[in-house]
């Protein structure tokens, strides 16, 4: 059996896989001896972005249904902005959506956006409501507390990787002495709840720094090069 | 009974599927129980690799790839077992990388290696530095190619031919026992494990900014539909084109540039003038220069600048010298140093140190956005890839490709192995003029051209 190399004659070069025409001018070619040529590159499918279609028409789905409440809230107004509530929560989703599908990222990132967008979540259904405060001297310790929770039960699941949580912790620290510093200034009631909420936050962090030895050490340090 | 068939072959998957979940199980149980107790080092990235993460996106990946092409067919489970064993003893590779509040660092990777699959994306695609178990490069094959893409942050050209080299060493060794017997175990001494900043090592004082940037000329066109990246390899006798270069008294790069440059001024600018110049970004290897071994990122970008800025044409002849001098110009040691050193010294500034990342990242963004598109295209010269003798006989060729980046849409990639010289051309242009100017030209310089693509200008 005689295999071919074709040759394109206007190009004067030789094609080295399978095809009837030229790539560079789309002559048809003419076939020499040679090797036998063979498909140097598999086909490549279109691949379905399933996620991102689900992720466009929650969006869609939801603006919907954002649009609609804001009406209803329009031609059935008593005095209060509902609908901004509902914007908020809607804001969150689509957000939270985003990030934990489409948006690879390690799970000590994801917990601390979620973090950040609950807390944003809270100071928005608080401002939507007017604004009493609940949400800084209630909510944030509350979340924080849950993220102390949510960080210890991680640390223990993937024990071999639980300096990766500092971090975290650190955060966690940072908006508690945030709650503690409002009741200083006489705009936290909830003295109690603050400060038990950097205690907890406090005591954690500072376990792992001086059981975690080396490993924390050696976290801190690669974090904090400059 | 079409009924019968599709039953079975449902099974038929599902079985696959099952043993390949298993397998996978029972690697990841063998990287926990080989990695228990050892330390996480960690390592800082090199002057060049900071501006990788943070320009790198699904569009721009920065990710290069080096293939090598055998005598056979390639068997999925034999190069697996040759990663999974190579891996461990290549530091380089076994990373992961980390963001500090300061600035991005690699610590040791302890995952399982990442699966070898079959080729099935364009190449140069994303590498997402959260999946893949966290490795920075993709190992994948089709057919009798292994291919290679490693995302730039982890090594240059040198640093990724070295890994290659050694999984080509290892695969054949475990494919054909009669060579494992006389062959050497282990990592030949050909290769480096070095991976010092050689930047930071080589540094002696700033320097005023040396790259470039004013605009210069943008190949543009309607795209390949489907986000789809076209590849066009030419297979070159080496002694060919060394002797036609001994003729003009040129190097081989220096010849590949010019003719490049001309042919974008053919078929682009189809001989007009232009006020911006023609400009190709030609990476050159600063490890003869410096004395260094270093597999990290050890290179910097000169600019072949043709200004054509005369009604009359510019034959082939005049574009080449204009080049040429271009060249030569700028690729000497001092100021080759100057080009780094400008970079190395932003990066010592304790101030600019200091400044969180996440501005960082924005910073680098702006002004690589800015010097980006200072260069028409790219062609980088990855060099000689030099095999065993006894390994020789296995292997028919090596050739690589490089992703596109902001305001290039056509890049070239050469290199070389035994006799042959492979020049390779991306592009996500559906228009191949410049590609053919080039291989035409180079046919009529009296090179025998063989090429190939990966099928989408025929579709």
């Amino acid at each position: 059996m005689v295999y071919i190399m074709s040759k394109c004659k206007k190009c004067g070069v030789f094609i080295g896989d399978q095809s009837k025409v030229c790539p560079l001018c789309h002559m048809v070619l003419t076939a020499e001896e040679g090797d036998n040529p063979s498909k140097r590159y598999p086909n490549i499918t279109k691949k379905r972005k399933m996620w991102t279609r689900i992720w466009k028409l929650t969006t869609f789905i939801l603006l919907l249904v954002q649009i609609i409440l804001i009406a209803l809230n329009a031609i059935f107004y008593h005095g209060i902005r509902w609908s901004l509530t509902s914007g908020v929560v809607i804001l969150y989703l689509l957000v939270s959506l985003y990030q934990l599908i489409l948006h690879p990222d390690s799970p000590v990132r994801k917990l601390f956006w979620q973090t950040v967008w609950v807390c944003l979540l809270l100071v928005g259904i608080d401002v939507a409501l007017g604004f009493r405060g609940w949400s800084l001297v209630i909510g944030m310790p509350c979340v924080i507390l849950s993220l102390d929770a949510i960080v210890l039960v991680c640390m223990i699941i993937q024990f071999r990787y639980w300096q990766n949580y500092l971090l975290l912790q650190m955060f966690a620290l940072l908006i508690s002495i945030f709650c503690v510093g409002l009741w200083y200034l006489q705009r936290n009631p909830y003295g109690v709840l603050a400060w038990v909420t950097l205690g907890v936050t406090g005591f954690f962090f500072a376990f792992c720094v001086c059981f975690g030895s080396t490993k924390a050490k050696n976290e801190l340090q690669r974090r904090f090069y400059i | 009974m079409r009924g019968q068939d599709r039953a079975r072959a449902k099974k038929r998957l599902r079985e696959q599927k099952r043993e390949q979940k298993n397998n996978e199980k029972e690697r990841r149980r063998k990287a926990k129980k080989s990695s228990k107790g050892k330390r996480v080092k960690w390592e800082k990235l090199d002057n060049t690799a900071n501006l990788f993460p943070a320009i790198a996106t699904h569009n721009m990946t920065n990710v290069y790839r080096i293939s090598v092409t055998l005598q056979e067919r390639v068997d999925k489970a034999l190069l697996q077992r040759a990663l999974d064993e190579l891996l461990p003893e290549f530091d380089t590779f076994r990373v992961r990388m980390r963001k500090g509040i300061f600035w991005n660092y690699f610590e040791t990777n302890h995952q399982s290696p990442p699966l070898v699959e079959v080729e099935q994306s364009y190449p140069c695609s994303y590498i997402d530095p959260y999946t893949n178990n966290g490795y920075l490069f993709r190992v994948s094959y089709y057919r009798d190619r292994i291919n290679l893409e490693v995302f730039h942050v982890l090594a240059d050209g040198m640093g990724g031919m070295s890994f290659l080299r050694e999984l080509t060493y290892r695969y054949l060794r475990l494919a054909h026992p009669e060579l494992a017997e006389n062959a050497l175990k282990g990592l030949s001494d050909e290769t480096s494990l070095n991976t010092e900043d050689s930047y930071l090592k080589n540094y002696r004082q700033s320097h005023d900014k040396g790259y470039k940037t004013a605009r210069a000329v943008e190949v543009r066109g309607e795209k390949l539909p489907g986000g789809a990246m076209g590849v066009l390899h030419a297979y070159l006798p080496l002694t060919q084109i060394k002797q036609l270069c001994k003729e003009r008294q040129i190097s081989i790069n220096e010849y590949l540039t010019s003719l490049l440059i001309y042919s974008i001024y053919r078929e682009y600018l189809h001989e007009n003038t232009s006020k911006r110049p023609i400009a190709v970004a030609v990476p050159v290897n600063l490890r003869p220069y410096f004395d260094s071994m270093t597999t990290r990122n050890f290179f910097v970008m000169v600019s072949a600048v043709f200004q054509p800025d005369r009604a009359e044409p510019y034959t082939y002849q005049e574009v080449q010298d204009i080049v040429v001098k271009s060249l030569r110009e700028q690729i000497n040691k001092e100021h080759l140093e100057a080009l780094f050193s400008y970079n190395v010294s932003n990066q010592k500034n304790i101030f600019l140190r200091s400044v969180p990342i996440f501005i960082k990242i924005m910073a680098m963004r702006f002004v690589y956005q800015s010097s980006a598109r200072a260069n028409t295209t790219t062609l980088s010269n990855i060099g000689s890839f030099s095999l065993a003798s006894e390994y020789q006989p296995y292997v028919k060729r090596f050739h690589g490709m490089i992703a596109m980046s902001t305001g290039q849409n056509l890049k070239g990639l050469v290199c070389s192995y035994g006799d042959e010289l492979v020049l390779n051309f991306t592009s996500t242009l559906q228009d191949v003029s410049i590609q053919r100017r080039v291989f035409r030209q180079l046919a009529q310089d009296g090179i025998r051209v063989t090429v190939e693509s990966n099928g989408v200008y025929y579709e």
